[in-house]
Formats: C-alpha cells, structure tokens, sequence
C-alpha cells in the first residue's frame, strides 16, 4: 500500500500503487440539471461500440433517474452499503475509502451485482421520492419530499481507479498520455475483479470474448482533439470534455477547470469512494438535499449556489453556453460581451456563440386574432 | 466423501436425500468410490508402452493406478482470497511412455461449472512444473522440494502450467458455446458480422481481434500452456501441445492432462524418465466463486518418473 493524495478528500490516502499521475487527466463536466433523459447518449455509446454479440446488456453509458434508477440495481445502495455513509469535516472525509479497511484476503471493498442486477437498465424511470396525493402541489423548490432528477454515467476514468486495484494481472491500465483507463484485452483473463472493484460498477463481463471491457473514453477520437460520441451527441448540451490540471494547479481559461476549481460548481460522484473520478456533476438544484451531500460531498449546496446564480456571472453563463457547441475539444474559452468564444490548444478558435440566446415572451392574448395564446403542448 | 471412502456428515445427509428422493444413485456414489485402490505413498509416473489414455478418464487404465491424495490448501499468500476451502483435496495419477507424460486429476465437485459467464465462474485444474529445477535447487535458500515458490513461480522461476478449463471442455465437446446458450431466452437483432461481415466485424470482438486465448472461436485442446515467473505474470505460452479430457459424473470431476516430457523448448519443462521433478497443483470451484487467485493450491511434491 501506498500512500496517495487525493486533492478530492482533502487527505492522503491508502492505494495499492504510488501516485502516478498521467502527463494530462481527461474529464468531463455534466450538467445534471439540463439532462432530458433522452438516452441519446446512451444509444450513441452503443452504436459505436458495444453492439458486439456478448456485449448485450452492456451500456457504458447510461442514464438513470435518481434516487430509484439505477445500473445495475442498486449500485450505489450498495456502495453506500459497502462503505458506510461518509463523514466529512472541513472539507476532509474523515471515513473510509473502499481500498481503507480493507477485509483480509480482498483488494478493495467491493462487490458483485447479481446477473438480474443488470437486466433493468431504466428501472425506476421518473419516479420521484414521495407520493403525490389529490392536491399535492409543489410549492418552491428544493422540496424535499417530492423530486427526482436524471444522472448520466459513464466509467470515471479514475485518477485511482477501484478496477485497477483489483485486478491481481495489471490487466487494467492507465494510460499515460490522457489518463484514460483501459482494460488490456490481451492480458485480461475473465476473472471479474474489476467488475467487483469498481465502486460505480463500470467494468463489464462480454459474455462473448471472457473479457472483461468497459468505456474507452472514444479515445480514437480524443486522439485527433475530438470529444467523445456521449458528449458530442447529447441533445440537452449537458456536457463537456477535456483536460483538468493537476491538483494545485489552475488555469482559469481552461473550461473544465474553471467549473471544477474556479467556480467549484461541478462535482465528482461518489468521491468518498475514494478513486479520485473525472467526471464532474453539477448537481441537480431540486433534488433532496441531504441526498445531494451523500452524493456530491460537501460542497453540493454552494455549487447550487453558483449555479443559481449563473444568470448574474457572465463568465459562467458564456461556458454554459459553450457546452455542445462544437465537437472539438475546448482548451480555452474567454466571454467578450455577449459572446462566448472556444479555443484550441493552440489558441485558434474553435466556435463562438452569443452568451443569450434571443427569446421572445408572446403576450397573453393576441389582439389580431382575438385568441389567447395558450402553451398547448 | 473423504478419502478413505467414508462419509463425512454432509455427504451422508445428501446422499441419504438422494435416496429418500427414490434414486439409487447414491448407494452408486459410495461404491464408486469405495471400490477404488488405496492410497499411494509418493507420486509415482508409471512407465507404459504405447499410447496414454489420454482421452479417457474413466478408464480402468487410470482407475487400477493408486491415487496419490494431495492436500490442497486456501490460496492466502497475496490477495485475492477464496472465501472457504471448496476443494480440501485432489487425487493425483500419472502415467508416461517415455515420451509424453499424462496426469490424472480427480476431485469431488457435485456442481458442474462449465461456462464462463458474467458473475459465473468455471471449475478447471492446473498442474505446474518447474522450467529448470535443477537451477531453482541451486538457488540460494530454495529446494526443490520445499523452497520453490509455492504458486506461479517467483522472479527468474520459471513456471510450466497446464491448466484445463470445464468451459474449454464444452467448448471442445459441444462446440464454441455462444451467448444463446448461456441465456436461451436472448434476443440481438443486428450484429456486427450480419452487417459488416466476418472479417470487418472482428474489431467489435476486442478479446478475439487481440488473439486473447479466452476468446478463441477454434478450440482444440481444454487445455491451456502457460508460463509464469510469480503472481500475476501468468502469460499464454506462444506453443500449445497439450492435451486431455476432463469428465464429471455422480459429483467427481476426472480431468487427464498430458504433455509432451520434452518438447525442445526451453521454457517449457522437461520431465526425464528415471528422475524426479516437483509438481504442484491448484484446483478452482466455480461454484465457490474461484476464478484466479481466489483458488485451493497445493505445494511442490516430488514425482518419480519411472525410467
Ligand atoms: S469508474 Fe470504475 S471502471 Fe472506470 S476507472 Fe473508475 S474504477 Fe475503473
Ligand atoms: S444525450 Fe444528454 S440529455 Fe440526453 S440523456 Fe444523454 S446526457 Fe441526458
């Protein structure tokens, strides 16, 4: 065991290999709140790259409803299960991770779904927490009692993957170029120990080939500068990808840390796990806040903030915007007025777009045609 | 069952539900097993002419052979660990003719794993060999019987395996097992070889496109070559000639595994008549979740090779 940094917890922590980190980090911010569900994302993913016999139940990318989605069932009630509710004081996780207090004869805390956990990819659909009874209104927002929200995942590219941990062959590796993670499918002999370790159960089993697989990050298309097929065909324009800084380094012009350090806005999943994900949340502003905590760390309820407070801070407005507007990979930005403009790594631009979008109010009732001008959708 | 053929209490409560169930098949269990010869001392390589039997397990040619009982052990030197001990031991005998060896591995199993599934597990067995005894005995603090790593080899160590897979045993009887199999009522209405073509839907079967043995469609053999030089470094051996046939019936698994004694190759053991050499073994349970490290293994015995 080696003894780690982990910028997320605000502590060093126990891993079974040194810190190692790649020369540039791929990540992704997703924008929980302007997720439809629409699963476009997920058919995209699939389209390109799982439609292989014995990769059927297969989906590196899914979208879930929270709290009653989820893929497999259950995974994160079991994590949570497996773990322990985290404890955080100041900013630091004062519990364990799941390579901390680990059981004899284990590599990391971990679990294995059961075959069925996997045959539900949309259960719990749009279900919201509570019961909506004759006359039930919802009077603000966040009601505790009353939401549900959409979660989009895909594997977490991790700067201290579980899979990685578990796998006893170093089948699994990191590569050093982006950091992102694959499983080496001359090396992998089936034994699912990946599929055990990971804490957000995205290492899968191809029931065809007896290796394990899971998502590439599209890294032929990262290769030549392109986002991967998830982000570029999002229809809700949630999403964004491209290169953090290590900890302790920030470059305010860098889209993805500008949300993640800068702004603090977008948040990883689950990071009391302990793998240190690169997939950054913004978490969803109507959803039980207790459960956001849980979910998101400490630092949900002011990222909420920030992100309520988007319309007053055009920096951040100008990014939002920016979100889907090109296939490229975005190194910088900069806001001038009312344009949001996108760079290449060398600096040549890529895209811009206005900061607001032109919007029309219509009135209430229209004089010409004596009509009221209902919303009839 | 114990080794002896007595019935331990498990067993005796399952056979005595068989028999209430209206079978005979249990009374069959203890007289099969009882009906063996006894227990050999050493591991000894018996000298034969002609071929091995090497394709039946059930044969009388192996069945008359004492059986040498090997004590197996939980795999628990480097994480991860079984959860129990599913096999406490496995019944070794072997035969050569000068110029192949054969092995013949037995262990109680009353539950056949023979796919390889997602969260399922195969039951498979593995012989191991040294590559070069005589230099590992010289080794400092090593010997051949004792010092030698006990599992997979270690650093400049190397390994010989054979490993037979009950997955590879159906592949090779019943043909290449598709998805259809392990869930008959599935249902994938395009694939990537409908579309594109064999050849060009390859890359969508990344473990084959990487010629990955796990994934082979052409299988030949149950059993599988290996080297290693310690945990974890268990690689494909480049040149497969080993062979056998495993068979499981009434809850005991028959598996022979046979090799050539020199194959000319320098990273493959070799086993001369008239010698001894260590041989160590490891058995897994599908069933128990084995797969790996999480497997029973047994330390080196020595084996004497009839001259
Ligand atoms: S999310 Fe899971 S599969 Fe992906 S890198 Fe992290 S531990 Fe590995
Ligand atoms: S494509 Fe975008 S909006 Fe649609 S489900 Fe995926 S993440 Fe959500």
């Amino acid at each position: 065991m080696a003894e780690v940094n982990n910028w997320q917890l605000g502590r060093t922590m126990q891993y079974p290999y040194p810190e190692n980190r790649p020369k540039r980090q791929i990540a992704w911010v997703f924008d929980t709140n302007k997720c439809i569900a629409c699963q476009t994302c997920t058919i995209a993913c699939k389209s390109t790259w799982t439609w292989g016999s014995g990769q059927e139940y297969m989906l590196w990318n899914n979208v879930e409803t929270k709290p009653f989605g989820f893929f497999p069932t259950g995974w994160d009630v079991e994590l949570l299960n497996v773990m322990g509710p985290a404890k955080w004081a100041n900013g630091k996780l004062e519990s364990q991770t799941i390579f901390e207090g680990v059981p004899a004869g284990e590599r990391v805390k971990g679990w294995l779904p059961a075959e069925e956990d996997w045959a539900n990819p949309n259960i719990g659909e749009d279900e919201p927490v509570g019961v909506a009874q004759q006359g039930t209104y919802i009077p603000s927002m966040p009601h505790n009692e009353m939401w549900f929200s959409y979660l989009a995942r895909i594997c977490n590219h991790c700067t201290y993957p579980g899979c990685v941990a578990a796998c006893p062959r170093q089948a699994i590796y990191k590569r050093p170029e982006d950091g992102i993670v694959l499983v080496d499918q001359e090396r992998c002999r089936g034994y699912q120990e990946c599929a055990q370790g990971c804490p957000y159960k995205k290492v899968m089993f191809n029931n065809n080939t007896r290796t394990s697989e899971k998502c590439i990050a599209c890294f032929p298309k990262i290769e030549q500068g392109l986002q991967p097929q998830c982000v570029t065909s999002c229809i809700g324009r949630i999403r964004i990808a491209g290169f953090i800084s290590p900890p302790g380094e920030v470059n305010p012009q860098n889209p993805i840390d500008f949300l993640v350090k800068v702004r603090k806005v977008a948040l990883p999943l689950y990071p009391q796990a302990g793998t240190e994900p690169n997939v950054y949340y913004i978490p969803p502003m109507h959803s039980g806040r207790d459960y956001l905590h849980q979910m998101f760390g400490p630092g949900s309820d002011e990222a909420i903030k920030t992100y309520q407070n988007t319309k007053n801070d055009p920096e951040l407005l100008g990014l939002m915007m920016l979100f889907g507007s090109t296939e490229r990979i975005m190194h910088r930005f900069r806001v001038e007025g009312e344009t949001a403009i996108g760079m290449d790594e060398a600096g040549a631009e890529l895209v811009r777009v206005p900061v607001r979008e032109p919007s029309w109010v219509r009135t209430y009732f229209d004089e010409v045609r004596g009509a009221y001008n209902h919303n009839i959708t | 069952m114990t080794t002896d053929g007595q019935m331990d209490r498990r067993s005796f409560i399952q056979a005595a539900g068989a028999i209430a169930a209206g079978g005979a098949l249990a009374v069959g269990v203890a007289a099969y097993v009882a009906m063996r010869p006894g227990a050999a001392e050493k591991l000894v390589a018996h000298r034969r002419s002609g071929p091995l039997p090497i394709d039946a397990p059930n044969s009388e040619a192996w069945l008359d052979l004492d059986h040498f009982p090997v004590t197996m052990l939980m795999q628990q030197i480097t994480p991860p660990h079984p959860s129990e001990l599913a096999v406490p031991e496995l019944w070794v005998r072997a035969m050569h003719n000068g110029t192949d060896i054969a092995f013949h591995l037995e262990w109680g199993d009353t539950v056949v794993n023979d796919l390889d599934k997602m969260v399922a597990f195969r039951d498979s067995v593995a012989v191991q060999l040294p590559v070069a005894p005589e230099a590992d005995a010289a080794a400092p603090k090593t010997s051949v019987t004792m010092g030698l790593a006990p599992t997979q080899g270690a650093p400049g160590q190397n390994v010989h395996i054979l490993h037979w897979k009950a997955s590879w045993q159906y592949d090779v009887d019943k043909g290449r097992r598709t998805v259809k199999d392990l869930f008959p009522n599935m249902h994938n209405d395009m694939t990537p070889e409908g579309v594109l073509g064999e050849a060009n839907a390859l890359v969508f079967y990344p473990g084959v496109f990487a010629g990955n043995s796990m994934s082979a469609r052409e299988r030949k053999s149950p059993i599988e070559e290996l080297t290693a030089a310690g945990f974890g470094s268990l690689t494909t051996h480049e040149k497969q000639l080993a062979q056998g046939r495993g068979v499981n019936e009434r809850g005991r698994w028959r598996v022979v595994v046979s090799m050539p004694m020199d194959s000319g190759d320098a990273t493959k053991a070799t086993v001369r008549a008239g010698a001894s050499t260590p041989v160590a073994f490891a058995v897994w349970n599908g069933e128990k979740g084995n797969r790996g490290a999480r497997k029973q293994y047994a330390n080196w015995v020595p084996m004497e090779v009839e001259a």
